[in-house]
């Protein structure tokens, strides 16, 4: 589905303007509707299903095992799938190890230790059930609900197992919540000189370029990359782009954040 | 996917209209098996069974291999299926992905690895470390309707004909006896599932079928490759000798009312009886002839019994 | 099996149903409504399954295009996390996939008016979320009520449901733990009437047994039917609830 070229020019001249005129009357920091559900899914520690306002939907379930870890020293397996998309696709594989990477450096590892041998490995499965935009700011909202809302069986044996041959041992229904941050991802597109955040499929579309801000501590850091929205007109963005992106996210994402948090 | 081959309007309806009057091209009543003919090889293992036009050949072999970790004490057996353009145009060469490959082969599995008409237990050689590999290879090939049916009458035979070569075990240390220096053993073959596949037609439009009372739809028995292209629902009963019903298979197609399911079951189940016995009786026959100077070289007194 | 009983001699199961009862079936439609246009969530006993429909739209190829009638695709995700253990591979090109797909085409490509849409294609997608048991029927329902939701004509509902037989006592509607211990038949019957569309035995099943096996059957799926029948008509009155409002 594509827009007419006056469709385009029509979109791009008011998103242009000073203030941006969006299509669906949003002021350029503001979010579509987000519908976050939680703990959907007995069969997993965690799991969350976040629904965008255009049709975009994802699902992300937590699942743990306990293993050996100093056998096993990958305790963080994340695996996406994009419908629509093969599991080889660029889009699948850079969204994968985006993902897998930005965990990995967020989750701490020694939270996960039950013992001193054994672990919580978790597997965090994400399944993008229909994505009209770009879907990564989707994904990450999700993975962030549902390990707010991963609980993990609480352990009643002894921590200090490295003399004695024993295997964890639980408490039958008390359950820990699981302490985990993950990071935030938020989606700028660059029109001219506006710069509108969460666009919707039609804004993409007219976008010269877009920014991808990682949102973890109460500050942006990296990875801040730019991501191309579309396949034509893309155009380079200055220094104050990204200053007015980064502007916008530390005014903002303290909200999502809350949002998120209490949407249990 | 390789070119389906079709057939000309009025060829499909001088077929269907013949059905309705209860005849078929081949002059078979609807409820007739084709004979089936059961070729055995010079080697164990090997069956070629006729059916018609359709033939298919089986053959078995094995080898030493690592059991699962899992099952340590199972030995291994494998069926594959190998559709090439040698039995008809519609199979493309080396592509076993196709929908109706997909579906031979499930269903082969299914009647014969996964109801356990093979006791795997019975291939172990020690435990957890050695036993032996059976691999049933399926080839088609000619094709003219009923590879289902024949391809299952095929493994089955293979698998009471074939004879794995005997072992003997001291402690860690396998010896395999070549076959020429110890007669070999046959394989535990726990019951022989046969499959019988029904095709159905509906005679009359969608509605009738669907909404209607009178249950009009034709069944008939071993449709032969046009009346498999022409027809509108499958139904592919698998069954033994012991009345059980090992597999029933009905993937969508026409609705059938329930009652004439069961019926075709039970028509099955006399086919099934004599074609168990048909290949008891050619099994029976070639182990007499390889045997011939067995006679002779005992020195039993013959005994009435 | 020794804690559990699978049918106890006071004549109930694991979960506490009798033989006859079905687990609890919850079903909506109109689920995702911006993602497809179809689209139905279906939780049968644990089982849940989201569905959804796109079509009749123009196919994705030149290949594809039928001009007789539209063409019907089903593609099953089972996800990684649908079991309790998480599975590693995904479940994509199992050709116990592959067969489960083929036989849901061809059960529905009998119940819907397909010529009334030539040359286009209508594509299902089936997402287990979770899984438990009886699996293939739950994923009848979950179409029959996606389908309907796309506006897609069709003769009658498809309802499934699966049977399995504890030595001579048949038990409707199997959970995974009943499944794994006795031999089970899914049964596909096309509205109120005795027609199975969709009959499979995986496992072995005494010939004089089968019947009183289907026939517990039959009258499971009619229940499933007047159970989507109902949500169904709940759904459409508060659609023109909304209208006239």
């Amino acid at each position: 589905m594509g827009l007419s070229i006056t469709e385009k020019s029509f979109l791009f001249d008011s998103l242009t303007l000073d203030p941006p005129l969006r299509t669906d009357g949003r002021g350029s920091h503001q979010f579509r509707p987000i519908e976050v559900s939680t703990d959907f899914l007995p069969n997993s520690n965690g799991s969350s299903h976040v629904i965008l306002s255009g049709g975009s939907e994802c699902i992300v379930s937590v699942k743990t095992k306990v293993v050996d870890h100093t056998v096993e020293s990958e305790l963080l397996v994340t695996d996406v799938d994009i419908q629509g998309h093969r599991d080889d696709s660029p889009l699948v594989t850079s969204m994968s190890s985006l993902i897998s990477k930005l965990l990995k450096q967020t989750i701490d590892q020694k939270k996960l230790m039950l013992t001193k041998r054994y672990s919580f490995k978790l597997y965090i499965d994400v399944l993008v059930l229909a994505s009209k935009s770009y879907p990564v700011s989707m994904i990450s909202f999700a993975i962030f609900s549902a390990l707010k809302n991963t609980w993990l069986p609480k352990l009643i044996s002894s921590d200090d197992d490295l003399e004695v041959e024993e295997l964890p041992t639980f408490h039958d229904y008390d359950m820990v919540k699981l302490d985990a941050d993950a990071p935030l991802l938020f989606t700028f597109a660059i029109v001219g000189d506006s710069v509108l955040v969460d666009p919707s499929f039609e804004e993409s579309l007219v976008s010269n370029n877009g920014l991808l801000i990682t949102w973890y501590k109460d500050r942006a850091t990296s990875p801040i990359r730019s991501v191309g929205l579309n396949n034509d007109n893309v155009k380079g963005f200055s220094q104050h782009h990204l200053e007015e992106a980064i502007k916008l996210i530390h005014k903002y994402a303290p909200d999502v954040e809350r949002a998120l948090v209490s949407s249990d | 996917m390789a070119k389906d081959i079709e057939i000309s309007n009025s060829e499909s309806k001088f077929i269907l209209e013949a059905l309705k009057l209860k005849q078929r091209l081949d002059g078979r009543a609807c409820d007739q098996f084709r004979d089936v003919e059961i070729e055995l090889g010079e080697a164990y293992g090997d069956v070629t069974v006729t059916m018609g036009k359709t033939k298919v050949q089986c053959r078995i072999s094995c080898e030493v291999a690592q059991p699962y970790e899992d099952r340590p004490f199972e030995g291994l057996f494998h069926i594959t299926t190998e559709t090439t353009p040698m039995a008809g145009a519609q199979f493309e060469n080396g592509n076993n992905t196709g929908e109706e490959e997909v579906l031979i082969s499930r269903m082969i599995e299914k009647a014969v690895r996964r109801s356990g008409a093979l006791d795997v237990e019975g291939l172990c050689i020690i435990a957890g470390s050695k036993c032996w590999s059976l691999r049933a290879d399926v080839h088609f090939l000619d094709c003219d309707g009923g590879l289902i049916d024949a391809s299952c009458i095929a493994v089955m035979t293979a698998l009471l004909h074939f004879k794995k070569p005997d072992v003997t075990v001291l402690g860690e240390k396998v010896t395999v006896h070549p076959v020429d220096e110890r007669e070999p053993v046959s394989l535990g073959v726990l019951h022989v599932p046969v499959c019988v596949t029904f095709s159905f037609f509906n005679p009359d439009d969608t509605e009738e079928n669907i909404k209607g009372e009178h249950n009009g739809e034709i069944s008939i028995i071993d449709a032969s490759l046009k009346e498999e292209l022409l027809r509108d629902g499958v139904l592919t009963v698998t069954l033994n000798k012991n009345r059980e019903v090992v597999q029933v298979s009905k993937a969508g197609g026409l609705p059938m009312d329930a009652l004439s399911l069961i019926d075709c079951c039970h028509k099955a189940y006399g086919i099934v009886e004599k074609i168990t016995d048909q290949i008891q009786r050619a099994i029976k026959q070639d182990s007499i002839a390889r045997n011939q100077y067995a006679h002779i070289l005992s020195s039993e007194n013959a005994r009435e019994s | 099996m020794s804690r559990f009983e699978i049918y106890s001699p006071e004549g109930l199961r694991v979960d506490g149903r009798r033989w006859n009862e079905l687990r609890s079936f919850n079903c909506s439609i109109n689920t995702h409504p911006n993602a497809a246009d179809g689209s139905s969530y279906l939780e049968q006993g644990n089982n849940k399954i989201i569905t959804l429909v796109t079509g009749p739209q123009e196919p994705a190829s030149r290949s594809q295009v039928n001009t007789k009638q539209a063409s019907l695709s089903v593609t099953i995700n089972l996800t990684k996390f649908a079991k309790m253990e998480r599975s590693k591979s995904s479940h994509k090109n199992e050709r116990r996939t592959l067969e489960w797909q083929t036989s849901l085409v061809r059960t529905f490509e009998k119940n819907l008016m397909l010529h009334l849409y030539p040359r286009t294609s209508i594509d299902v997608q089936v997402h287990v979320l979770q899984l438990d048991g009886g699996i293939l029927g739950a994923m009848l329902n979950g179409i029959t009520l996606a389908l309907i939701d796309a506006g897609i004509a069709m003769y009658d509902f498809v309802s499934g449901v699966s049977v399995g037989l504890y030595d001579t006592t048949p038990l409707l509607d199997l959970n995974s733990l009943e499944e794994n211990a006795m031999s089970s038949v899914t049964i596909g019957t096309v509205g109120k009437s005795e027609k199975l569309s969709l009959l499979l035995v995986e496992d072995k099943v005494p010939l004089d047994r089968l019947e009183s096996v289907m026939a517990i059957g039959i009258a499971g799926t009619h229940r499933i039917r007047d159970l989507m029948d109902k949500e169904l008509r709940k759904h459409g009155k508060t659609r023109v609830e909304n209208l006239t409002n």
